[in-house]
């Protein structure tokens, strides 16, 4: 019971020496993990570890709760009321569900792309800055980084001419893809992305992901996708959840294979989940 | 005819009573719109016919700080000078402390406590105002004089403290809706970009909030302006201007404090109850002031800002 209330159980703290050692060759790692809305448990008992260089995709089908997991990564999930967890998350060599030095800390070297884009209420400008607060930056060092951003994020093009336009005008798409250079200018670690292309045309599709591509060359990066073609040229590695429990993970060439769970092959096949 | 054509004429037919019934809810808004209007212009006009009597009367020492009805001074600087020093210092008190148990309790998100809170004041703001008043005569004003070692706490700064207490409830739900209207998903992005918690509330809280914390800011400092029993129960009525002047230790008098004692004791029609008459026609127009300013902050879209 003590479990649901965001207490680790005590085993896994003495175990913490062994696995921080396991944990310098994984970005992330995930033990016995469980996580609840309520008492409604959504996440249950899920281990996995992501690799410090490299994609993985996390595939499922819709509310099985891989928003929930990735909000947990980078501990945003304990904003949400009642949501609570079990288990043990380490980022980067440390535990971030207890005793984490600094949340803020943990989020500046984890960039987030949320499901739904959300702009801040002030100039396209403004929000990229948001993000490099604290950092005793000059002007044109700021508007460097932030160049070189927004150019990853294949938005520059568009937005070059109006930088001080408010962000709330730009279109969905274009705010999503702000969003994704707004948490590139954090030049995080691990950069978790919520469907970051859903709601954007096929062109700035491919550069997103040809951006998540070599972006995957130095840090982890984690996706969701529904987008199965998407799923098969970008990742390395691909985890496959279903009703809050990992069905079966890999990487992309085993999962795109014949050598896969029955399960994974109907859901990727056929694009339907029969579990 | 052909049968397109009739099967428009159909749709007309058939669409007519829909647009009937949306012509009268029409007619009924903008009815009851003129109507409002209408009766606030009524109140004003009348106002205004029946202070004619002291405006035509030569010396009549309106903007003035004598009062004396027995030789036709009527200085209403005093009681006006009073509403505004016991509006400012319940303003003083009010606001910082509502303003910040507004974001504790908004940026906590703990919603249980927050339904809490919210009920409780809801309770404190439907206490009527007499009751305030016999609390300000029977403790606080002891209190105070106590504190600053007076024979008798009805003073400026009782009557402040007391409407402050007041304003405090309404102030706080109006500017803890304001706080909470803002989606938590600006909060959850600003964190995820390594913001603090007093920058994500400075630059991205605030900043949408504030049209609603300046509109609550305004309904409450009418409220204030407005509060008779309470006020005229603590303040002392001494129709004299502090002196000094922003001394809140002395005696003093409100607008609606010399309305509440005189207006019984002034003959209808009496150059005197045109003179309080005309007190009360600076006051309405005061309010309706505030209440136009804080309707124009309130429906701004924080876009706009
Ligand atoms: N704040 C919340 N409170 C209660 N339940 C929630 C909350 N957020 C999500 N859930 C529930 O948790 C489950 C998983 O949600 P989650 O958003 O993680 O799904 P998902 O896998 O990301 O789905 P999708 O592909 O549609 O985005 C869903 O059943 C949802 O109803
Ligand atoms: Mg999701």
């Amino acid at each position: 019971m003590s479990d649901m209330h965001g207490k680790p159980q005590l085993a896994l703290v003495e175990n913490s020496a062994s696995a921080e050692a396991a944990a310098q060759a994984s970005a992330v790692q995930i033990r016995n993990f469980s996580a609840y809305y309520g008492k409604n448990c959504i996440i249950s008992d899920v281990s996995l570890d992501l690799p410090e260089k490299g994609v993985t995709c996390l595939l499922g089908p819709s509310g099985t709760g891989k928003s929930t997991l990735l909000r947990w990564i980078n501990r945003i999930n304990e904003e949400t009321e009642n949501a609570s967890f079990s288990g043990n998350i380490n980022v980067l060599g440390l535990d971030v569900l207890e005793g984490y030095p600094d949340v803020t800390e943990l989020r500046r070297r984890t960039g987030m792309v949320f499901q739904q884009p959300c702009v801040f209420p002030c100039s396209i400008y403004d929000n990229m800055l948001m993000g490099l607060r604290n950092r005793k930056l000059s002007k044109s060092e700021a508007r460097a980084i932030i160049e070189q951003s927004l150019k990853s994020a294949a938005i520059w093009d568009e937005i070059a001419h109006r930088l001080e336009d408010p962000a709330t005008s730009l279109s969905l798409g274009q705010q999503q893809r702000l969003c994704i250079a707004r948490a590139l200018v954090l030049k995080p670690s691990i950069l978790l992305l919520d469907e970051p292309t859903a709601s954007i045309d096929p062109v700035s599709s491919r550069a997103i992901e040809d951006l998540v591509i070599s972006l995957g060359e130095d840090i982890a990066v984690v996706m969701v996708t529904h987008n199965i073609a998407q799923t098969k040229r970008i990742s390395d590695h691909v985890i496959f959840l279903c009703d809050g429990k990992i069905v079966e993970q890999g990487t992309r060439k085993h999962m795109f294979s014949m050598r896969s769970c029955e399960k994974t092959r109907t859901y990727i096949t056929e694009e339907f989940c029969d579990c | 005819m052909s049968a397109t054509s009739a099967l428009k004429a159909k749709a007309l037919l058939k669409a007519k009573p829909a647009s009937k019934r949306r012509d009268a809810t029409k007619a009924y808004c903008q009815g009851s719109a003129v109507l409002s209007i209408v009766i606030v212009s009524v109140i004003l006009l009348t106002l205004l016919i029946q202070s004619l009597p002291v405006l035509m009367s030569g010396d009549n020492g309106l903007i003035g700080t004598q009062w004396n009805p027995d030789e036709g001074q009527f200085g209403i600087i005093a009681p006006l000078f009073g509403s505004v020093f016991v509006m400012i210092i319940a303003t003083v008190i009010a606001f910082p402390i509502g303003l910040l148990t507004a974001i504790y309790i908004s940026e906590t998100r703990s919603s249980k406590l927050r339904r809490l809170i919210k009920s409780i004041l809801e309770l404190l703001a439907g206490i009527p105002s007499i009751v305030y008043g016999l609390i300000g005569v029977a403790y606080l004003n002891i209190w105070v004089a106590d504190l600053f070692d007076l024979q008798s706490g009805r003073i400026i700064l009782t009557a402040g403290i007391l409407l402050g207490i007041m304003i405090l409830p309404t102030f706080l739900t109006l500017t803890e809706d304001a706080l909470s209207a803002v989606p938590q998903r600006y909060r959850e992005n600003a964190k995820s970009l390594g913001m603090y918690r007093h920058e994500v509330f400075k630059d991205i809280i605030f900043p949408q909030a504030k049209v609603g914390i300046a509109g609550a800011g305004l309904l409450a400092l009418g409220r204030a302006l407005g509060e008779t029993m309470a006020v005229m129960l603590v303040i002392g009525s001494l129709d004299r201007l502090p002196s000094p002047l922003f001394n809140p230790l002395s005696s003093g008098q409100t607008i609606t404090s010399k309305l509440g004692r005189e207006v019984g004791e002034s003959a209808f029609g009496s150059v005197h109850f045109s003179a309080l008459v005309f007190m009360s026609f600076i006051l309405v127009s005061i309010t309706i002031a505030l209440t136009i300013l804080s309707h124009y902050f309130l429906t701004r879209k924080p876009s706009d800002v």
